[in-house]
């Protein structure tokens, strides 16, 4: 096999065939985000509260879970949490669709991320907004629901989308515990092909990758620039601007 | 459920000796990385050299969006392919299966790292006024004694905590060589697991090695933020 015989009919071939595999991609990703955007938000709550034993707590998962190679913790989940549940409840996980032991593993680190992210955004808040919002009348849970929280979403987005991109990509390795996504697909279609096609499959899968996170990258962005305050601010302005001038022409 | 303490002992030795080898690929990556990093984030930010912008802007996001495992199953099979090529081409007698994997491990961590980096200094240069690059030319020196005198120390401490963080995730990336046939922690880990059918305990112990490791980068790099923000109180109390 070399780089010179690539022929490109086999690359639009393979890349075809990974493209419904995006499904499992999917869903590892979205159960990722929901256990991320549900214990981060516990976990950015204790990193913003009072209690110390909570905020300790909260501080030290996310440095253990940022110097544990994504890897590692895969095959800790995928053999650590069978037994456990063995031990515990006598429930037989080993049958189980692997997609979920990818999904808790890449959810556990989606934690860390989600509430240093959740942290940030909220702290970015100017605090002014919530004590003008209370001495408008606003009760505190009103204030922080109504003001501050739609801001800090806002503000949150592009960092989100990172963490979206980041998750995909790292769930590839799913394949190590014989997940079947376009990663695993690309093995199983290596070993078919006993390895004769392996230059034109690689370079299909990094394209279908590298296709996907520039999409992604693309989408987010824009959300984030229809949504920022700036541009808002813009649209009201061109139009009053509109407005005035039909004010002015009538 | 119940843990094998002496097969867990036994690893985390035996794991120690992958220590060398994740910590040479970082280190050859980062050095390396540094200089190139901060010339990619000059011609990438710059409007003098357009092709090559061109072809780095595609570089980089190429890195950036394509998972590194994909990278690393792509790159075992084209650099062999690449340096028997240029071996061909310029008549060099290099034997290509003589090349040892950790060298391909090393040449990918390089390219990934500098791409990596560069997106760090582009974000540092923006830190640093540009008035200073100017007033370093024009006082005398050339716009490489203003890069490396003026700019690249005051960048290079902006970029301190950052640089951190990519130190780390270079470390955990490593990890991913088990895929080139590099016998580092994880696939020292990996073996024993598979000879003794202990997973869990080889794998809690590969998290323990990474963990001890980040947290000493990490106060390595405390330290040196210390150090510098100390030096520079003196020099500003003159």
């Amino acid at each position: 096999m070399n780089i010179t015989d690539v022929k490109l009919s086999y690359l639009i071939e393979y890349f075809l065939d990974f493209i419904p595999f995006l499904s499992v991609t999917l869903q590892y990703t979205l159960l990722a985000m929901a256990i991320g955007i549900v214990f981060g938000l516990l976990m950015a709550k204790g990193k913003l509260g009072k209690n110390r034993i909570l905020k300790g707590f909260a501080n030290g998962y996310t440095a253990v879970m940022r110097a544990i190679p994504s890897i590692v913790l895969l095959f800790l989940v995928y053999y650590g949490l069978p037994k456990i549940f063995m031990g515990a409840f006598a429930i037989n996980l080993t049958r189980i669709n692997k997609v979920y032991f990818v999904g808790i593993t890449l959810g556990l680190f989606n934690i860390a991320i989600m509430s240093e992210i959740m942290k940030s955004s909220y702290l970015s808040v100017d605090r002014g907004q919530y004590e003008a919002a209370v001495s408008n009348g606003l009760t505190s849970s009103q204030a922080i629901i109504r003001i501050v929280l739609p801001q800090a979403f806002r503000i949150s987005i592009p960092n989100v989308g990172n963490a979206i991109i980041t998750l995909l990509k790292e769930g590839t390795l799913g394949y190590t515990i014989g997940l079947i996504d376009s990663m695993g697909r690309a093995n199983q279609q290596n070993a078919l092909t006993f390895q004769n096609h392996i230059l034109e499959i690689y370079i299909s899968l990094a394209a279908l990758y590298w296709i996907l996170t520039i999409l992604l990258d693309r989408g987010f962005k824009a959300a984030d620039s229809k949504l920022s305050y700036s541009s808002r601010a813009k649209e009201r302005q061109t139009v009053k601007a509109g407005e005035i001038s039909k004010e002015v022409a009538a | 459920m119940t843990l094998n303490y002496e097969f867990m002992l036994e690893t985390f030795v035996e794991s120690l000796k992958g220590i060398p080898v994740t910590l040479l690929i970082t280190a050859i990556s980062l050095l390396a990385a540094l200089p190139l990093g901060f010339i990619m984030a000059l011609v990438r930010d710059g409007n003098k050299h357009k092709i090559a912008k061109a072809i780095l802007d595609v570089y980089a996001s190429f890195v950036r969006g394509v998972p590194m495992i994909v990278q690393i199953m792509l790159m075992y099979v084209l650099f062999p392919d690449i340096l028997s090529l240029i071996a061909k081409a310029l008549h060099l007698p290099i034997d290509i299966y003589g090349v040892p994997n950790i060298a391909y491990a090393i040449l990918l961590f390089v390219l990934w790292t500098t791409s990596f980096l560069s997106e760090t200094f582009r974000a540092g240069l923006h830190t640093v006024n540009k008035g200073q690059l100017e007033a370093a030319v024009s006082n005398g020196m050339t716009t490489f004694q203003g890069y490396t005198r003026i700019v690249i120390p005051q960048v290079l401490t902006n970029m301190l905590p950052v640089l951190c963080t990519n130190t780390n995730t270079l470390i955990k990336m490593t990890s991913l060589c088990f895929a080139m046939s590099v016998i580092e922690i994880t696939a020292i880990a990996k073996i024993a697991a598979g000879n003794n059918l202990c997973y869990v305990e080889a794998y809690l112990v590969t998290a323990l090695i990474y963990i001890i490791i980040c947290f000493t980068v990490e106060n390595i790099f405390k330290f040196m933020e210390r150090n510098v923000s100390k030096k520079y109180k003196r020099l500003a109390a003159g």
